[in-house]
């Protein structure tokens, strides 16, 4: 049972998580929450149909399909974090009330459509990949009622913890200013996409097209991946004890765009202010 | 940065495609055990990991300190590099039936 | 926060499906690490039952060339088919092994080293309990199905975990239901609220009201208190004054009259006296009934009117004024009723058919129409005065304001609050008034649409 709920809520946490932050954000942005059905029905949908054709997505380019979709999965969950964080940065300069009153405004409705097609297509993608490995994992304890149970019941618990971790940080975060959030998902953004990067690192390596060396450190010992700490850590920010080099450039080739906007929305900022 | 990161991956596929000598290992699975549960393999060298799933359920090959994680389907097999490790021991163990499906590779000279 | 109902259930089922399935990892974790302990002690009872039997042997065994093999015994009910639940090996201090059970393996199965491990054989996991037998006769090795074990244990703590799982929803149920019931008391004071007629001041019953919801209905029955007695003073003060200042400007008008019979020749000053006594009492009555005719202080019923009668009426009582200056009037119309209060809407035509007729030159023309058309009635006054610039149309509404300033040809008394008597009117009725350019050569149509309402009895006409 222990192994489920492990298993579950360490799929379900960084959805949560992510759906979480996205749906504060349309509520501070005084977005329509509608989005997060269609986004659900895609993740659920998609999810399905991977978990349908394992086999085939295993067996396809000589063994490593399933590395392949992993990697363009977690590329486009960056590249719509990308999107929606460069939507985001121009806020995090403007002044308060501006903030709050940005979405009664008529020219911000535009890029709000591109904001929640991105929110859509993040939480969709995220699902997919997380929900699939559910699906095969009770799908092969199908066949045992005894142990369908208990990993039921195991899946049950451990849907619920995340779930309700999501709303209370959900709530938590309604309570907050409109501009402490947008800060708040803006260093959440990089940090998730960071950990995204360095999992398409990982999914490279796992196949040989990318050649891994000695890590560069080994912090296993300070926080285990294993511990309840290590795996909270891992849904937040991909936390990994033991990254390669090229792990870390991947890490930092994810971050850099991200960066630069801050910079550039910073400097746009003080050069109209003068 | 899409570019950076095609031209990254590029770069990295040519050592890989010429290194065809990769030494291969074969780890089955049987009723949610690994068989060798204890796997030797040559320090400092890149390995290729034959994982063969015999069992009719998946399972998902997972290692924290090889930092691998891999699903295997119910009666089929999955290839996984690892390496150059470092000697030494190197624990994996099925995420699907962690209870049973555990083993360990041991990196020596 | 949208909803304090949904807020409250959604984040206090949260909180208890957290704390509850923390609950139930942390008594699963511990009742396992119990269940487990239980094994153990389980098997080393086992290894007192071999050292009963086995060591008074230990030397026949280890002559003997070949292992001795134990069968497996026979069991009535067939609960574990192929393999006995627990297995055991005999070896010797030297590695050597002196007897087994029949699934054993013939090779030592681990390390001999005191103590709990496991290992892989016959394609299961087992525990294996290695321990010294007695009297320095060699190891024991006692295999347990891990798996067997496993499940055995889960089996026990999943009856207390499941209903864990299964109560969350029970629980969401209840707590939806108890937070409606707590928060009907708010549910009821917001619709009595919505349910008021804006003229419906009486104060909100609190015999049962929570201490939460004390205040507020206090706090909003003081201010309906309030609002009441203000009414009741502004429609007194009106009435008051209304007759205050009637009575003796009627007296200053009989005065004037009197002065004008008695002094001959009469000064040119007496009849401007007579001009201004006029006109301050056409004020005082015009500023009365934009008083009563005001949305805030307005506190009849509507009643079922019959436009059509009531606009013959106002024609006939302003017959006087008409004939003075020869004016043409015409009326025609469908007999209209609408919903409305038959004193404002007397006012209203009123005020239109004397701007009408107060701009219209000698031997001018008036028309009056009420038309049904559908679910509307449109009231039409429309004159071949001089009209209205269109850029002026909206600011005759307002109150004091008077085309052409003061310098009026009209040469009529007037105040410039007729058209906002009439616009509150039109207003209080929730009508829509429009001024445009009348079919003459020349004047205003103004244009006035109410919806059409139910028919009233015949009796009561007006």
């Amino acid at each position: 049972m222990v192994d489920a709920i492990l298993l579950i809520l360490r799929e379900v946490l960084e959805a949560a998580l992510i759906i979480t932050m996205l749906l504060v954000m349309s509520r501070k942005l005084s977005i329509a929450f509608n989005w997060i059905v269609i986004a659900l029905a895609l993740g659920m949908l998609s999810s399905w149909l991977l978990a349908c054709y394992a086999y085939a997505i295993a067996d396809a380019f000589d063994g490593t399909g399933q590395e392949w979709i992993n990697a363009l999965l977690y590329f486009s969950v960056i590249l719509s974090f990308i999107v929606i964080a460069s939507i985001i940065a121009p806020l995090l300069f403007n002044t308060p009330s501006h903030v709050q009153y940005l979405p009664l405004t008529n020219e911000s409705i535009k890029p709000y459509r591109k904001l929640i097609f991105c929110a859509v297509f993040a939480v969709g993608l995220s699902l997919a990949r997380e929900v699939a490995e559910i699906w095969i994992y009770v799908g092969g304890f199908l066949h045992d009622p005894n142990l369908l149970q208990s990993a039921l019941i195991g899946g049950a618990i451990g849907v619920g913890i995340g779930t309700s971790l999501g709303v209370i940080t959900y709530y938590l975060l309604v309570f907050i200013s409109a501009r402490a959030f947008l800060n708040i998902l803006f260093v959440f953004l990089v940090l998730l996409c960071g950990g995204l990067s360095m999992q398409i690192a990982r999914q490279l390596l796992q196949i040989g097209i990318l050649d891994s060396a000695t890590p560069l450190w080994d912090t296993s010992s300070i926080i285990n991946e294993h511990s309840w700490l290590g795996e909270l850590l891992y849904a937040l920010i991909g936390y990994d004890s033991s990254p390669n080099a090229i792990q870390v450039i991947f890490y930092w080739v994810a971050v850099m765009p991200l960066l630069l906007i801050l910079l550039w929305n910073g400097y746009r900022r003080n050069r109209t202010s003068i | 940065m899409i570019f950076r990161k095609f031209i990254l991956i590029l770069l990295c596929m040519s050592p890989a495609i010429s290194a065809a000598t990769v030494p291969e290992f074969t780890i089955e699975i049987h009723d949610h055990l690994f068989f060798p549960s204890t796997l030797v393999v040559p320090a400092d060298t890149k390995v290729k990991l034959i994982i063969i799933n015999k069992d009719p359920t998946p399972e998902e090959f997972e290692s924290y300190e090889l930092n691998r994680e891999k699903v295997i389907m119910g009666g089929a097999r999955a290839v996984i590099f690892i390496g150059p490790l470092k000697s030494g021991d190197y624990p994996f163990f099925g995420e699907f039936n962690p209870k049973t499906a555990q083993g360990v590779i041991r990196a020596q000279h | 926060m949208k909803s304090i109902r949904i807020f409250l259930v959604v984040l206090l089922v949260a909180i208890v499906t957290l704390a509850n399935f923390a609950a139930a990892v942390r008594g699963y974790l511990g009742s396992m690490e119990e269940a487990e302990r239980l094994f153990n002690k389980r098997l080393l009872q086992q290894v007192d039952l071999l050292d009963y039997v086995l060591p008074s042997r230990y030397q026949e065994y280890l002559q003997r060339p070949a292992p001795e093999i134990f069968p497996t015994p026979q069991k009535n009910d067939s609960s574990s088919p192929q393999i006995a639940d627990l297995q055991f090996q005999w070896v010797s201090n030297e590695g050597k092994l002196l007897a087994r059970s029949a699934a054993m393996p013939n090779e030592i199965i681990t390390d001999l080293k005191a103590g709990n491990q496991f290992a892989n054989f016959n394609h299961y996991r087992w525990h294996v309990l290695v321990a010294e037998a007695a009297n320095n006769s060699g190891w024991y090795l006692l295999a347990e199905r891990d798996d067997q074990r496993y499940r055995l244990a889960e089996s026990i703590i999943l009856q207390a975990v499941s209903p864990m799982v299964i109560a969350i929803p029970l629980i969401g149920f209840v707590i939806w239901w108890v937070l409606g019931i707590g928060l009907k008391p708010v549910a009821v004071l917001a619709k009595e609220f919505h349910a008021r007629e804006a003229t419906d001041l009486r104060p909100i019953e609190h015999q049962n009201m929570p201490i939460e919801l004390l205040q507020l209905a206090q706090s909003a029955n003081e201010l309906l208190r309030r609002l009441e007695s203000s009414f009741i003073r502004e429609q007194r003060f009106s009435a008051d004054a209304a007759h205050e200042l009637r009575t003796p400007i009627a007296a200053l008008n009989i005065h004037c009259e009197n002065l004008l019979h008695e002094v001959n020749p009469v000064p040119e000053s007496a009849h401007k006296l007579q001009q201004g006594i006029k006109r301050m009492r056409y004020l005082v009555e015009q500023i009365l009934l934009l008083n009563k005719t005001s949305p805030d202080h307005f506190m009849s019923q509507f009643k079922p009117v019959n436009l059509t009668a009531l606009t013959k009426q106002v024609i006939v009582s302003a017959s006087e004024a008409l004939s003075d200056k020869d004016i043409n009037i015409e009326f025609d119309g469908d007999e209209c009723w609408i919903n409305g209060d038959a004193t404002a809407l007397e006012t209203l035509i009123n005020n239109l058919l004397g701007n009408a007729i107060k701009y219209t030159q000698k031997n001018g023309h008036v028309v009056l129409h009420t038309w049904l058309r559908g679910n509307v009635v449109i009231l039409e006054v429309m004159d071949n005065g001089p009209g209205i610039p269109v850029e002026q149309r909206e600011r005759v509404f307002d109150r004091f304001y008077r085309l052409h300033g003061d310098r009026h040809d009209s040469g009529t008394p007037g105040c410039g609050l007729g058209l906002s008597i009439a616009k509150q009117v039109v207003d209080l009725h929730q009508a829509d008034i429009r001024l445009t350019q009348s079919s003459f050569a020349s004047g205003l149509l103004v244009t006035v649409k109410f919806t059409a309402g139910k028919k009233g009895e015949k009796t009561n006409d007006i």
